[in-house]
């Protein structure tokens, strides 16, 4: 084989796997836009999501009672309202 | 058999037809848990760290629910009743727990610079988010007392009665029978019941000047402010009593009607469906507000 009949067999076979490669990549589908498109608005998001102050870290549970209620004994039915 | 309890610097009774030790302990849990989560005095309480917030916080439902509760009773009180005012109740020397002498001072202080009102708190539904303005502090205090008693009263399972402190609710008819019959207080002479009315599936609150009250050098103070002029309510009433459909709608338009006077507060009573009335001026004279099943007494 000649030399340059060697180089027309490379060149084919490179522009095989480049055609094979373009083919390859146009059947892939298009990615999705990324869901915020304006790059300030990331950083405005974000700290607005952080300076929302969430109760929880610094909140404890709702505790129960801290005794159990006593009996009384009261004229059963009536109940005096005033202020409290 | 009645079972008590100490909640929200009150005695908590709770009547119940059957079960009462155990509705009385679920009634305790959830007046716990409301004070715990309400109470201005407490820093770890969720109202605290909302007065403390310097910007939008998220908060759980119940403080989120009664903010906006609160809002329709701001409009349906045309903003006599408004937790928006607590900077002025601190400036009027409440700033912490009462008890009788505890808070007296040798002067008054100056009410807030900057008027606060619940209008200027923005509440955001979807994210359960609220912003406060700085100079707005929140106080849900005694419109919280009846919202518990009504939760609680929906723990009962039957006939029975939650009484905090005067804010109650009855369900049904009183053990052996008949109405419960609602005492009403004299303010001038706690020892003389003033009037008593009778009850069934209703809910009694009272407002008055003669307990939560203090001295500032020679003036009275006392709790309920009016916020118009941001001080506690200069009025000719000594006490209000409201029956309503609930606790906290009864506890609402009795403040209101106090900081109103006799004539203004009876103008808002009467329009409200299906609300009755004691209110007791100075001069001792009561009027009566809609249709009150007066069984004993002056009223």
């Amino acid at each position: 084989m000649r030399t340059d009949d060697l180089g027309r067999y490379v060149i084919a076979a490179l522009a095989l796997v480049y055609v094979g490669a373009w083919w390859s990549f146009a059947q892939q589908e298009p990615a999705p836009l990324p869901a915020v498109t304006s790059t300030r608005a990331v950083p405005r998001a974000r700290a607005a999501a952080s300076a929302v102050a969430r109760p929880a870290a610094r909140v404890a549970a709702p505790p129960r009672a801290a005794a159990p209620a006593r009996v009384v004994q009261r004229r059963p039915g009536r109940i005096r309202t005033r202020s409290s | 058999v009645i079972r008590v309890f100490r909640a929200m610097s009150t005695d908590v009774a709770v009547t119940a037809e059957r079960d009462e030790a155990a509705i009385a302990a679920q009634v305790a849990d959830r007046f716990a848990a409301a004070e715990h989560r309400f109470s201005r005095f407490r820093p770890d309480s969720e109202l605290s760290a909302l007065n403390r917030a310097r910007g939008p916080m998220r908060v759980s439902a119940p403080p989120f629910d009664a903010l906006a509760r609160a809002r329709l009773h701001v409009v349906r009180t045309g903003g006599v009743f408004d937790p928006g005012v607590s900077a002025a109740l601190i400036a009027a020397g409440y700033q912490r727990s009462f008890a009788p002498g505890a808070l007296d001072r040798p002067a008054a202080a100056p009410p807030p610079a900057r008027r606060g009102h619940l209008h200027e708190v923005l509440l955001d539904p979807a994210s359960r988010t609220v912003l406060r303005p700085r100079h707005v502090q929140l106080d849900l205090g005694g419109m919280i007392k009846g919202a518990t008693v009504d939760e609680a009263a929906t723990l009962l399972p039957g006939a029975g009665a939650i009484d905090a402190g005067g804010d109650a609710v009855v369900r049904g008819p009183a053990p052996g029978g008949g109405d419960w019959l609602i005492e009403i207080e004299d303010p001038l002479d706690p020892a003389r019941t003033l009037a008593t009315i009778g009850l069934r599936d209703a809910a009694v609150a009272t407002s008055a000047a003669n307990r939560r009250c203090w001295r500032l050098g020679a003036v009275d103070a006392h709790h309920l402010i009016d916020p118009r002029t941001q001080r506690p309510a200069t009025t000719d009433l000594l006490q209000v009593t409201v029956v309503a459909a609930t606790a906290e709608l009864a506890e609402v338009l009795a403040k209101a009607a106090f900081v109103l006077g006799t004539r203004a507060g009876r103008a808002l009573l009467a329009g409200q469906p299906g609300v009755g009335a004691v209110l007791v001026g100075r001069d001792r004279g009561t009027t009566m507000v809609g249709a009150l099943g007066v069984r004993e007494g002056t009223a």
